[in-house]
């Protein structure tokens, strides 16, 4: 009987190149890697603010009712925000951005298409964007905590991981 | 036996993303690494025409492509009849980390899946573990990709060993502590599915 499958041992050209002599630890890698984002760490704030006022501006005030295509469109542009906030360290920015995503994902699982709730979600982002004027650490928690009633209002809470601490939803 | 050093000059990345700041700061992290030899393409079609040109060492690529997801390409660079471009290490980076999404790219050929955003450790420890783990790659009816099953127990009750069979160093592969539990529990020992 013929095996309906092949094994390949291919030679790992990565691992040839990187097993070369010369190049630098671990640590000195991830130093300098850490130090290379810094450098970009201003254009990046500016780059978080600039995209929030993209999502803003995809739900104009008057707008009650979002297409499936709209909130699709929320999600891409919510996953640049979580890349840049979650960088450097807006960890309140990266939570609201979480919730929303779990929130999109959820109005569209359910066929929920208002605006509203979409639209407090990035009130509250701004409330947490680079060059806000801080908030305490209840003020932000109230804030956070509004937005998990709203999640759960609207029965969007993102499923519960079969194992625990083994499911990330945003 | 490998040290812990790395050399990354000469070593040739395709980025495969549209987001342009998702691009200038993964490319920020490689250059800290030494990589400096990056090319760009910000859709599927773009990073397919780059690999029928070049000869890439690594490939980093976004799940969610605007013409494709990464688990299109990755099923068309593993059934891709020049080598080089086959068996590249691929890595995906995701920002929404749904399991669906996360298994989808493991089956479609992907080496690593990382977690957006990424963390110049957590990226480093995943290129080092796609460069230095000795994974040979499996070609079945319905999976073309690196072997997934990194604990050789050996034919059961050890008999029936064939030519085809791994080799017990396939074993003795270790992994990286990494810091992304729910993707990489996905990436841990599988059995492939055998036809």
């Amino acid at each position: 009987m013929t095996a309906k499958w092949k094994l390949v041992h291919v030679r790992n050209r990565l691992g040839d190149l990187l097993n070369r002599e010369g190049g630098i630890s671990r640590e000195e890698a991830v130093t300098r890697a850490e130090a290379m984002v810094e450098d970009i760490r201003e254009s990046s704030e500016c780059e978080l603010r600039n995209q929030i006022a993209g999502l803003e501006a995809l739900l104009p005030r008057t707008t009650a009712n979002v297409t499936e295509d709209l909130m699709a469109e929320v999600l891409r542009q919510a996953d640049c925000i979580l890349t840049l906030s979650g960088t450097f360290g807006f960890a309140a920015l990266d939570i609201v951005t979480k919730s929303l995503c779990d929130l999109v994902e959820g109005m569209l699982r359910q066929g929920i298409f208002a605006a509203d709730p979409i639209r407090v979600h990035l009130r509250a982002m701004r409330l947490f964007a680079p060059g806000a004027p801080s908030l305490s650490s209840e003020e932000a928690e109230s804030v956070t905590s509004e937005l998990g009633r709203i999640l759960t209002h609207l029965g969007c809470r993102p499923a519960q991981p079969a194992e625990p601490g083994k499911a990330a939803a945003c | 036996m490998a040290s812990d050093r790395m050399n990354f000059a000469g070593v040739n990345c395709l980025i495969v993303d549209n987001d342009t700041f998702a691009v200038r700061l993964l490319a920020q992290i490689l250059r800290g690494f030494g990589l400096n030899t990056q090319s760009v393409a910000e859709t599927g079609e773009e990073a397919k025409s780059l690999l029928e040109r070049g000869s890439f060492d690594l490939i980093i690529c976004e799940a969610l492509l605007p013409d494709m997801s990464a688990a299109e390409l990755l099923r068309w660079i593993r059934k891709h009849s020049n080598s080089t471009v086959k068996f590249a290490p691929v890595i995906v980076l995701t920002g929404y980390t749904q399991t669906s999404k996360v298994t989808s790219i493991r089956d479609a050929g992907a080496h690593n899946v990382v977690k957006k955003p990424v963390a110049p450790v957590v990226l480093l420890d995943h290129i080092g573990w796609a460069a230095r783990t000795p994974r040979p790659f499996v070609e079945t009816a319905n999976y073309a990709g690196p072997d997934r099953r990194f604990k050789y127990a050996g034919p059961p009750d050890g008999i029936g060993r064939r030519d085809t069979d791994l080799p017990p160093e396939v074993g003795q592969a270790t992994e990286p502590n990494m810091s992304q539990d729910e993707i990489d529990a996905l990436l841990k020992p599988n059995k492939v599915t055998v036809l």
